[in-house]
């Protein structure tokens, strides 16, 4: 199981052989040549790499990808997911009321029926939403795209004078906010009795 | 901020002079064994020197990521054993060579003739082919285990392994080379 299995070759003696072939020492020359290896790299490395310009580089480093970082984070349009999460539009028709609808038309002169007013409101009402506003998707037929596209081309290449455009600036003010319709009431005259009744 | 600024700049050269320091005495410590450790694989001279050179200068670019200072002699172990085993892979020239350093010293040690160099030369070569055969975890044993006079504990600190792990491996290489090189000891014998 030992060593003494195979006489002769101790553990002692094995390790004496092994001693003897690995017992080889470096030449004079190779610690210098380690040290001017080193000055070399120190040299290499010292201009660029020494202490001070190694914390500039690294303060450098941190700062450019912390400007990256927020810029991405501001390019970044949520508005697929807003879009997704956004409450549907609730457009509202105008019901009318039993009680309000225009009372059928009646030649009796003691029921003379009054005069009724009818509002009658259209009105769109969006539903609030608990976020911000998210940008909506354009979408444009393939065709106005291809025109688009052209426009911009030619006014790159000046083959369009831009001062010749109409105001653009204005056009595309966003259109004034919605707001309620209110109709002046309807008055509904009582017919007059015919006559020889 | 300016003064503060000179200040900050004063103390890392300051750090950096410490370190140079530091890293001249350890490699002041540590030259002969990562040349030995080299020598064990590339059994060349030369080669081992570049080996253990680069080693050194890898050592020194990244000196400052070793954290803990004390480990440093493991740590160019590894690299050292690393790049020599590179190098005997990309360069096979070694495998035709003599051990002409190992036997010179052994006779300028022991006074042997030539008859007993010869003898010696073919000995060591099966010594170096039966290192060569055993398992990498073996072979590092019992290299570092035969340089400079490493014990079991400085062994196992050197990699990073109980001393019990390396008693197990050292015991398990040694029964190995010993069937490996027992014709040597019968024809010695007869």
């Amino acid at each position: 199981m030992d060593g003494h299995k195979h006489e002769g070759l101790s553990d002692e003696a094995l390790q004496r052989e092994i001693e003897a072939v690995l017992g080889v020492d470096p030449s004079p020359e190779f610690l210098p040549q380690v040290r001017a290896r080193i000055a070399r790299e120190r040299r290499h490395d010292g201009w660029l790499w020494s202490a001070p310009w190694r914390w500039a580089g690294a303060a450098a480093v941190v700062t450019v990808v912390a400007i990256v970082g927020v810029w991405t984070l501001r390019g970044v349009s949520p508005a697929p997911q807003e879009a997704r999460n956004a409450p549907p539009v609730e457009t509202t028709t105008p019901s009318i009321e039993p009680e309000r609808q225009a009372p059928a038309l009646v030649a009796s002169g003691a029921d003379r029926p009054k005069s009724v007013r009818v509002p009658v409101v259209r009105a769109v009402r969006v539903a609030p939403r608990p976020e911000a506003v998210a940008p909506f998707d354009v979408m444009i037929a393939a065709d106005e795209a291809a025109a688009l596209k052209q426009l911009f081309t030619a006014i790159s290449n000046h083959r369009i004078e831009t001062r010749a455009l109409p105001d653009l600036a204005s056009a595309m003010k966003p259109p004034a906010p919605i707001e309620e319709i209110v109709l002046d009431p309807i008055t509904i005259s009582p017919l007059a009795a015919l006559e020889g009744e | 901020m300016h003064e503060h600024a000179e200040r900050l700049v004063g103390s890392l050269v300051m750090a950096d002079l410490e370190l140079e320091r530091e890293f001249e005495a350890r490699l002041a410590d540590s030259s002969r064994l990562a040349f030995r450790v080299a020598f064990s694989v590339l059994r060349q001279r030369e080669d081992a020197e570049d080996v253990a050179q680069d080693a050194f200068a890898k050592a020194y670019r990244r000196f400052t990521q070793l954290r803990d200072r004390t480990r440093f002699r493991a740590w160019l172990v590894r690299m050292t054993w690393r790049l020599a085993l590179d190098r005997q892979r990309s360069n096979r020239r070694h495998s035709n060579r003599l051990v002409e350093a190992g036997l010179q010293a052994r006779l300028d040690q022991s006074g042997e003739t030539v008859a007993d160099l010869v003898g010696s030369r073919q000995r060591a070569e099966h010594l170096w082919a039966a290192i060569e055969a055993l398992p990498e975890k073996l072979r590092l044993v019992v290299v570092l285990a035969g340089i400079e006079g490493h014990d079991m504990h400085e062994v196992s600190a050197l990699l990073d392994v109980p001393e019990g792990t390396v008693k197990s491996r050292l015991f398990l290489a040694r029964k190995q080379l010993k069937e490996r090189l027992s014709w040597m000891v019968t024809s010695t014998k007869g």
